[in-house]
């Protein structure tokens, strides 16, 4: 958590802590038996080839989960209250994913909206979201 | 629950849901999240039951197909307690140009009060048609 900037409204224009996270095969199977979400499409390269992908894909879940710890890590004091998030460009395992934000808008309470992205090791930009925050 | 968008849809539920702790700590150990918080996204989960499965694949109609997952939203109006039951109400309608199946699901409290809204928006791959040459 970044303690100095704790309690303090955020600023519009602040940026987040970029973070780098990476998803192995594993993590994938790991996730499908913790939510539940076991498409094939996620470890059988064969329905992912059908599916028109080269290989299979993280779970678009699994990357939108990844901004919670990004935004804990940047204040912890703050809570999200809103995310929403659109998936663009496949992620496959064991691909560093960069997680990077900035605060858009800000208002009382405190109230911060973030523009999220996550890039894939391509540099495309593989989600874009949209995170509200408030006071925890 | 109310329908904004042309095309049909269907109401399933409402369905009991409940933040068990163990499945808590192992969505949040796979997704990195920190001890013993209910994640933020944990409630997607609850959108694989089985009926809610069996209603898209009906809805979709097609022998063989694969979900993949074009946006995703929560919003939390109210945070979610462990080992509390509430009930969750689905609204699922079909698009076909482009394929999409969309969801909208609504977790309420006993008293009607809502918790959190979810959206899903899955693009439909046919199988079939994608197999031909």
């Amino acid at each position: 958590m970044n303690g100095e900037r704790s309690g303090e409204p955020p600023r519009a224009g602040e940026k987040i802590p970029p973070r780098t996270v990476r998803f192995e095969l594993a993590d994938l199977r790991r996730y499908a038996e913790a939510s539940g979400d076991d498409n094939p499409v996620h470890f059988d390269a064969a329905v992912a080839r059908r599916a028109g992908l080269e290989a299979p894909p993280v779970h678009g879940m699994l990357l939108m989960s990844a901004f919670e710890p990004a935004l804990d890590a940047w204040r912890a004091d703050l809570a999200l209250r809103r995310l929403a998030a659109k998936f663009l460009r496949p992620v496959f395992a064991g691909e560093t994913i960069e997680i990077s934000g900035r605060v858009v808008e800000t208002g009382e309470e405190p109230y911060a909206l973030l523009r999220l992205l996550a890039h894939n090791s391509r540099r495309e930009i593989a989600v874009i979201a949209e995170a509200t925050l408030g006071k925890r | 629950m109310s329908a904004d968008h042309p095309n049909e849809s269907q109401l399933l539920g409402p369905f009991t849901v409940r933040v068990e702790v163990e499945a808590a700590e192992a969505f949040g150990r796979a997704t990195g999240g920190r001890a013993g918080h209910i994640p933020f996204t944990f409630p997607v989960r609850w959108l694989t039951h089985p009926e809610i499965r069996a209603a898209a694949a009906q809805m979709i109609g097609e022998a063989e197909w694969i979900p993949i997952h074009e946006s995703q939203s929560f919003d939390v109006r109210r945070r979610l307690e462990a080992a509390v039951d509430y009930r969750m109400r689905i609204e699922m309608w079909r698009e076909t140009k482009p394929p999409r199946l969309n969801l909208r699901a609504e977790i309420v409290t006993d008293a009607d009060e809502l918790c959190v809204a979810m959206e899903m928006i899955l693009r439909i791959v046919s199988c079939e048609r994608s197999a031909a040459p």
